[in-house]
């Protein structure tokens, strides 16, 4: 079966790709360290290095990739727009805002204060998204992403007002910079369990609702009459994606592109169903970001890029070549 | 299965279109519902449909009112065939078919046989079988009318609602489109309604006609009773010309 | 979504890029006096001076109305008996305790119009790269930018500043001289430990210590210790968590302890338990503006940090 081949082949190189990002850093250390290491059997500062940076960094790369490629496939799905991606509903604007007050009233102490509050803050403005988008009577697709932009903008606003006036926030710019263009940050076991778990809930129901979400192919409408209980599942796939990018977020800023590209370059290779997309960007979304972090680290070691630019520098091109291939990406 | 409204008053928030419609659609046929712009057509179809909510009267399918059914139970009693076959993502008609089987889905959303065994019914019935596996995006206009009601079929449906389903097609695939969904009504005890526009379609393929006017019905009979030179002018204005052959009405544009 | 990010990032970036070019290293001189003779120490009139960057500066007449920009400037202006003729400082100049009563010209950004108000015959200031130097020059007094690099140059801008105000910077910078060579020839036989300098570790990723070219890194020299950043690239590099881990150091110190930074966090850190130092308990906090400022009590900050890294030298 096509799809099983397809499927076995991104769980290889998620594996492929999760090894080789262990075996590079900005310290050199040799493979058969790196082997001794994940089985336990050495100690010593490379150990340490392996056990306790690089392995919980690859892991959030890789949570944080998944997450992004599923939360787009279920966004570009409800709202059929090829152009969606995981934050369209507001969730990066609540998750900067978040991060960015938590860095401002908190400083170099807002360590483990960051993540939670931009979860906190995209979770809290999907909610107003959608709260918004009911003001007008009945929530369609078009009134949330309507919704979505006008907060985007108001908390962007409100993101380069703080900026600006708040002189904590100049002294930490790179922590902000960190946060805006994306990068993988770890700073406990507990928080990647924590977004780990969370990521986990957001993709079983992403894979629940995939087939309903199927049902959107020719509009809400033709949706509720092919028997979808449009308001519940649009308000589920919100959640889904909502818990998906606001753990991204809160582990990595705003990575841009996994979301849009991933489900992209998957439909030309698994089709527009959207159990199978699931699945397949999840995989796929993994195993791009943990190459992409892993270019992050050593491009220009010891110095760290952040890991958006990276997805930019390699997803723009890449996305202007799968418009140019592909035919029939925009209506 | 009979649909009939009472009463029937819809509309939107900010203007009402229809009211006092009283209707009985029945089994077996295929029933068009024809009108000038603006007049409602489509408001009844939705309203028909179960995706409006009257303002008066009521919809009853078979003496249930459709407000006290679920969005899902409607769905496997009532399919509408959309307007648009464009889809956005890359589908195969297969999985684009399959859609009419959502709302029998479980809750963990997996296919059973009798899913599978119902689209390929679909499929078959609309000779897509060749063009199953084929994306919705490579197909032609006709080929993807085919989908999209092979689509309503899938659902196993008891009535068939279709809002315009030639406007995209050429002369031949208007014919057969309306052909096939008659002879589909009948065969299967099915009640469709159709929107159309082409009063000569009406008249050569449809049981039945209503005239829908300023959200009223203002005819209802057989395409020979409704269609007159008397009701086509006071509906449609000065302008056409009626005509007939071997029984079956037809209208022209005069100069 | 996409404007809104976009001109977010050109305003981050623009004030990232500024603050990194502050952080070029430009060549150092030794300022010297033009024409005034030895004997005339207590200040002669007019006096040329140059600047760290090779800038020639004349001042006219003794100043009598100063400002000054950046809390290192300012304690060296107080410490070579100006401090009565400073009328305005920045937001950060905190000691001595009288500068905090001068009137304020802004922090981050100077407030021209300020500085213009208070009417100065000389501005003192440290670097900016965003026009500020431009800007003050339009207030028609003399600008003096002070920006010493190594620890030498430190000891020397009391010279620079003495021949701009009248006053006697040589003893001044001679005593800080005579103090740093004391403290180094203690430590000269004595092991060397590893230290790791915290300048700024608000993400725990990208941590910023000091480098071969900063004067800290020069104190950490000279208070006896081996900087794990000794082959960095820069004055004030990043390191990743990798390279400290790898590096082992075996005393910490915290410069961002007074922005909050904790020995709890830093033990907290993944992977960091580890890490000789903080098995052994040697991450000390130093106070920020004692080891930061390239001002007169670098002699201090280099006492109190070989204090730390060789106690039993230092009682």
């Amino acid at each position: 079966m096509r799809t099983a081949a397809v499927l076995i082949g991104l769980g290889l190189a998620l594996a492929a790709s999760v090894i080789v990002a262990i075996l590079v850093g900005a310290v050199a250390i040799a493979p058969q360290d790196i082997v001794a290491a994940l089985a336990g059997a050495s100690d010593g500062p490379n150990a340490t290095i392996v056990r306790e940076l690089r392995l919980p960094r690859v892991l959030a790369a890789a949570i944080v990739g998944a997450a992004l490629a599923v939360a787009g496939v279920l966004l570009q799905g409800l709202t059929r727009n090829p152009l969606a991606d995981p934050y369209v509903t507001g969730s990066s604007a609540g998750g900067v805002l978040g991060a960015v007050l938590a860095i401002a009233v908190a400083g170099p102490l807002a360590g483990g204060l960051i993540p939670l509050a931009a979860f906190v803050g995209a979770l809290g403005a999907v909610a107003v998204v959608w709260q918004l988008a009911r003001l007008g009577g009945h929530t369609t697709v078009l009134t949330i992403l309507l919704a979505g932009v006008v907060l985007t903008s108001f908390a962007g606003a409100v993101v380069t007002l703080l900026l600006v006036a708040n002189d904590r926030l100049a002294l930490r710019i790179r922590v902000v910079v960190d946060v805006l263009v994306g990068a993988v940050n770890i700073r406990s076991a507990g928080e990647l369990a924590m977004a780990a778990g969370i990521v986990a809930v957001g993709l079983a129901l992403a894979l629940v609702l995939a087939p309903r979400i199927d049902a959107y192919a020719f509009g809400d409408e033709t949706a509720a009459t092919l028997g979808i209980d449009t308001d519940r599942v649009t308000a589920l796939v919100l959640v889904a994606a909502a818990l998906l990018s606001g753990a991204a977020v809160a582990l990595a800023g705003l990575v841009g592109f996994v979301g849009l590209v991933v489900p992209h370059a998957l439909r030309f290779v698994i089709g527009a169903a959207h159990r199978r997309l699931v699945a397949a960007a999840a995989l796929g979304g993994a195993a791009a970001l943990v190459l992409a972090d892993a270019g992050a680290r050593v491009a220009l070691a010891p110095t760290e890029l952040p890991v958006g630019a990276i997805t930019g520098l390699i997803g723009a091109p890449f996305f202007l070549l799968l418009l140019v291939r592909g035919r029939r990406l925009l209506p | 299965m009979t649909l009939v409204t009472s009463g029937l008053a819809a509309g939107y928030p900010s203007r009402p279109v229809l009211s006092g419609i009283d209707l009985e659609i029945h089994p077996r046929a295929l029933t068009a519902i024809v009108g000038p712009n603006g007049a409602g057509k489509s408001t009844l179809l939705r309203a028909l449909a179960g995706l409006i909510r009257p303002a008066a009267g009521r919809v009853a399918l078979d003496g249930r009112d459709l407000r006290g059914l679920g969005r899902g139970e409607i769905a496997r009693l009532i399919a509408v065939v959309p307007q648009m076959s464009e889809t956005i993502f890359p589908f195969t008609v297969r999985e684009i078919v399959a859609l009419g089987r959502v709302a029998r889905l479980g809750a963990f959303g997996r296919p059973r046989a009798a899913d599978g065994a119902a689209v390929d019914r679909a499929l078959r019935e609309l000779d897509l079988d060749a063009l199953a596996t084929r994306r919705i995006d490579s197909l032609s206009g006709g080929e993807r009318q085919r989908t999209v009601l092979a689509m309503a079929l899938a659902q196993e449906p008891r009535v068939l609602l279709l809002d315009e389903p030639t406007v995209h097609l050429d002369p031949a695939h208007q014919r057969s489109t309306l052909g096939r969904i008659g002879r589909l009504a009948r065969e299967r005890g099915l009640t469709a309604v159709a929107v159309l526009h082409d009063l000569n379609l009406v008249g050569a393929l449809c049981d039945r006609v209503v005239v829908i006017d300023d959200g009223r019905v203002v005819a209802d009979g057989t395409p020979a009773e409704v269609m007159s030179p008397t009701t086509v002018k006071a509906v449609f204005g000065d302008g056409l010309v009626v005509g007939e052959r071997a029984g079956v009405p037809f209208v022209l544009p005069s100069r | 979504m996409g404007i809104t990010r976009r001109s977010l990032l050109g305003l981050v970036f623009a004030v990232l890029f500024a603050s990194c070019a502050a952080q070029s290293t430009p060549t150092t001189n030794i300022p010297t006096q033009a024409a005034a003779s030895p004997s005339a120490s207590a200040g002669a009139f007019p006096a040329t001076v140059v600047d760290f960057q090779s800038r020639s500066t004349t001042i006219a007449k003794r100043p009598e109305r100063i400002v000054s920009i950046g809390p290192s400037n300012t304690e060296y202006l107080f410490a070579l008996g100006a401090g009565d003729r400073v009328v305005g400082v920045d937001d950060f100049s905190d000691t001595p305790a009288d500068a905090t009563k001068k009137e304020k010209v802004g922090g981050v950004k100077v407030n021209i119009e300020k500085v213009v108000s208070l009417r100065p015959d000389l501005v003192v200031t440290v670097k900016f790269s965003d026009g500020t130097i431009e800007r003050l020059a339009t207030t028609g007094a003399p600008v003096l930018v002070i920006d010493p690099q190594r620890l030498v140059d430190v000891a020397r801008t009391a010279v620079v500043l003495g021949t701009a105000v009248g006053a006697n910077g040589q003893k001044l910078a001679s005593d800080i001289e005579r103090r740093i060579e004391a403290v180094r020839a203690k430590t000269a036989t004595a092991p060397r430990p590893r230290v790791y300098h915290e300048v700024d570790a608000s993400d725990p990723s990208k941590l910023y210590t000091v480098g071969p070219g900063s004067f800290i890194a020069d104190i950490i020299d000279v208070a006896g210790g081996t900087n794990v950043a000794a082959r960095a690239g820069s004055a004030y590099p990043q390191l990743s968590p990798e390279e400290i881990v790898r590096a082992d150091p075996e005393v910490i110190v915290l410069a961002d302890a007074d922005y909050g930074m904790t020995v709890d966090a830093v033990s907290a850190r993944p992977g960091w338990a580890q890490i000789t130092a903080v098995r052994t308990k040697h991450v000390y906090p130093i106070t920020d503006s004692l080891v930061s400022r390239p001002g007169p009590r670098v002699a201090d900050a280099a006492e109190a940090y070989a204090k730390l890294l060789h106690p039993e030298l230092f009682p």
